[in-house]
């Protein structure tokens, strides 16, 4: 309950602090998707603060009240006259009105938001958020500043996020920082939806926002402490930033697109591939606009026009990419490292950066080529092909609607500009980028429009036609309600309270009881965590592990060239008392599908190697405390 | 020259109505193939039976 107050203050604080921004640079007059865009500003604003209160050293949870506290003031500033009123007696029947009207689909639409708010108000349990983003927002609230230790690579990526998740876990807990990821996905919902409504009318509009709704992808991380979903929203913000210059000709849109790219780029590096396509958008809109008529307004020139996108692209993370040219030479640290090589810096590099730079190559990728590429759609939809999605064998049925714009006479521009979109996104991701389904979210969700378009015309087709597209539409309601159902049941049953938070930790983290073991009975532990990342989050201050603690640790090799004796005497020089192996882990890392060869026997090697550790742990161990489900806790001796 | 572009959207028609329903049947087919191990020795008993 408390998480639900603290995400409704922090939403209404950020939307108010955007709502303040925008109102200022874009007049008083109603704004297409104020809403969404005003919340992304507002976090934006949040985050900065967050990195700015650690850069001071004052990440307190008393300051982030304060933070939080002063942001609210600021409502009543923003509403100005007859809040009250607005609130109770224009939204409340709007809402009504609307989910009367277009009845069921909304009521679906409700539906899976329910979900996804129980589920994320159940304890974090997804390894990489566990082992990365809220892992580090949990270093980063126990020092109270943003740490510039470099023993951990995964840290240095940029942080905007994890800023956000920063702010959310030192309020209350880690479901606020979830619910913080499920806040992204609303705005670019709403953004979405209030574009399409512009553009095609209200059924348009709601079954754009059901099929993005479809997504697996979407479905499953929208309530984890995962940054793809957000990523994917501000992209798409920015993108229908661009759309909205392209039609009203107004350069604030610009500016805003900038901004949210900026936003982008500060979660993740493939916010890249966003930055970059905008710019060959607004070069080729600049350059269309100048063939048919001189420039609009202000006489204002390409040039004009890139400095209004790039400058606020740029500066918004320019701190994390600045931090990573002095500190590693590189500003994209750990990749790219072949470029920053070639111009001459020498990037440093952590331990075990070697084995991650091997699993990024070979990781479940298919072969970039031209012919793959000619059958990429094929391969993101077909089972036989399938790139790992995070979804099991869950197809995106709604798409195979797509090719009916075949049918349709006059394809709208904003469709084609949508479809140019995605075709550049989802090149530039199969050449350059990581071949798993979370990175193309963008696209997929943007695709949501014109596919939602075409069932649209498809039923107002003749008779055959009309079936299809509806059969289609009702199973992919069936499959994703299941698959939400399958993947989410138990986290919504625990947000519900159906379940304790406990009994669901024990079903889904294979180390939970350990680490439990550890909590209730010998609470001065000193643990060193192998193999395992999901334990080192629960485990809190009470491990040393493979990071923050001591860089040596970090890596593996390390430990692996030790002798059993050599291992013994270091463990309790640095006052380890206990050894927690997962060798479930171990025995079920992931080797994909279409690695090469070569990749699948280094994988092999890898596993051997770290089943080979646990065994010399378990040698070195003085007693077994508890073994179960292939995770072992051991006490070292005396 | 109306009655040939009429047949050719209803062509068109049928391809497209054909590729929704090949789609989809190739994505349940995966879906049920998953659990082959199970239904296999299923349909051997039945077959038997």
């Amino acid at each position: 309950m408390v998480e639900l107050i603290l995400f409704c203050a922090l939403a209404s604080a950020a939307w108010a602090i955007g709502r303040l921004t925008l109102r200022q640079f874009m007049g008083g007059k109603g704004i297409p998707g104020e809403t969404s865009f005003s919340i992304a500003i507002g976090l934006g604003v949040f985050s900065i603060l967050t990195l700015a209160l650690g850069l001071m050293g004052i990440l307190y949870t008393w300051v982030l009240y304060l933070v939080l506290g002063s942001s609210l003031l600021l409502i009543p500033f923003t509403v100005k006259r007859k809040w009250v009123a607005t609130l109770s007696f224009s939204v409340f029947p709007k809402l009504v009105r609307g989910i009367r009207q277009a009845g069921l689909v909304y009521a679906l639409i409700a539906a899976i938001l329910i979900v996804e708010l129980l589920s994320a108000l159940a304890p974090p349990t997804d390894p990489d958020a566990l082992s990365l983003h809220l892992l580090r927002a949990k270093y980063l609230l126990e020092r109270h500043r943003i740490d510039f230790s470099t023993t951990n690579f995964q840290f240095q990526y940029p942080s905007f996020m994890v800023c956000l998740y920063t702010f959310g876990m030192g309020l209350y807990n880690d479901r606020v920082a979830q619910l913080i990821h499920l806040l992204t996905m609303i705005m670019a919902l709403m953004g979405l939806h209030t574009f399409a409504r512009r553009k095609g009318g209200k059924s348009l509009a709601s079954i754009t926002v059901l099929f993005f709704l479809f997504i697996p992808m979407v479905n499953y991380q929208a309530s984890t402490g995962l940054v793809d979903v957000g990523l994917a929203s501000y992209e798409i913000l920015a993108l229908i930033a661009l759309l909205y210059w392209e039609e009203t000709e107004s350069n604030i849109w610009i500016f805003l697109s900038g901004t949210m790219t900026g936003f982008a780029l500060g979660i993740k590096y493939s916010g890249l591939f966003a930055f970059v396509i905008n710019i060959s958008l607004i070069l080729y809109v600049g350059f269309r606009k100048r063939l048919r008529r001189p420039f609009p307004q202000t006489g204002s020139t390409i040039f004009s026009y890139l400095t209004l996108y790039i400058l606020p692209a740029l500066c918004i993370p320019s701190f994390w990419y600045i931090k990573n040219l002095v500190m590693f030479s590189n500003p994209f640290y750990p990749l790219l490292s072949e470029v920053f090589s070639f111009l001459g810096l020498t990037p440093a590099y952590g331990p075990g950066y070697e084995w991650w730079n091997f699993l990024l190559k070979n990781q479940g990728s298919i072969e970039r080529n031209i012919k793959n590429l000619l059958i990429l759609p094929w391969i993101i939809t077909m089972p036989a092909y399938r790139i790992p999605l995070n979804t099991g064998t869950v197809p995106i049925f709604y798409l195979t609607l797509l090719p009916g714009l075949l049918l349709v006479r006059n394809i709208p521009g904003w469709i084609k500009t949508i479809f140019a979109y995605c075709g550049a996104f989802l090149i530039i991701w199969f050449f350059f980028g990581l071949h798993i389904g979370r990175f193309i979210i963008t696209p997929l969700a943007l695709l949501s429009l014109p596919t939602a378009f075409s069932a649209l015309k498809l039923i107002r087709g003749r008779k055959p036609l009309k079936i299809t597209a509806l059969s289609v539409i009702i199973l992919s309601v069936v499959v994703s309600l299941g698959t939400l159902a399958y993947k989410k049941g138990d986290s919504a049953l625990t947000g519900a309270g159906m379940f304790s938070d406990r009994q669901f930790l024990e079903r889904t983290v294979r180390s939970f009881p350990a680490v439990q073991y550890i909590l209730e009975n010998s609470p001065n532990a000193k643990v060193i965590v192998f193999l395992d990342n999901q334990a080192e989050y629960y485990l809190g201050r009470k491990h040393l592990s493979f990071g923050a603690e001591d860089p040596s640790s970090y890596s593996f090799d390390y430990w692996y060239k030790m002798s059993p004796e050599a291992m013994k005497k270091r463990l309790k020089n640095t006052g380890v008392t206990h050894i927690l192996v997962n060798e479930y882990s171990a025995r079920n890392l992931w080797i994909p599908q279409m690695v090469t060869p070569e990749a699948r026997k280094r994988f092999e090697i890898v596993i051997r190697e770290k089943l080979e550790m646990a065994e010399k742990l378990r040698r070195i161990a003085s007693r077994t405390v508890l073994s179960l489900q292939g995770v072992s806790l051991y006490e070292v001796g005396r | 020259m109306a009655k040939l572009n009429r047949f050719r959207g209803t062509v068109i028609e049928a391809l497209f109505i054909l590729w929704v329903f090949w789609c989809v049947g190739n994505y349940l087919w995966s879906f049920i193939y998953q659990y082959e191990d199970k239904i296999v020795p299923l349909l051997r008993i039945i077959n038997r039976g």
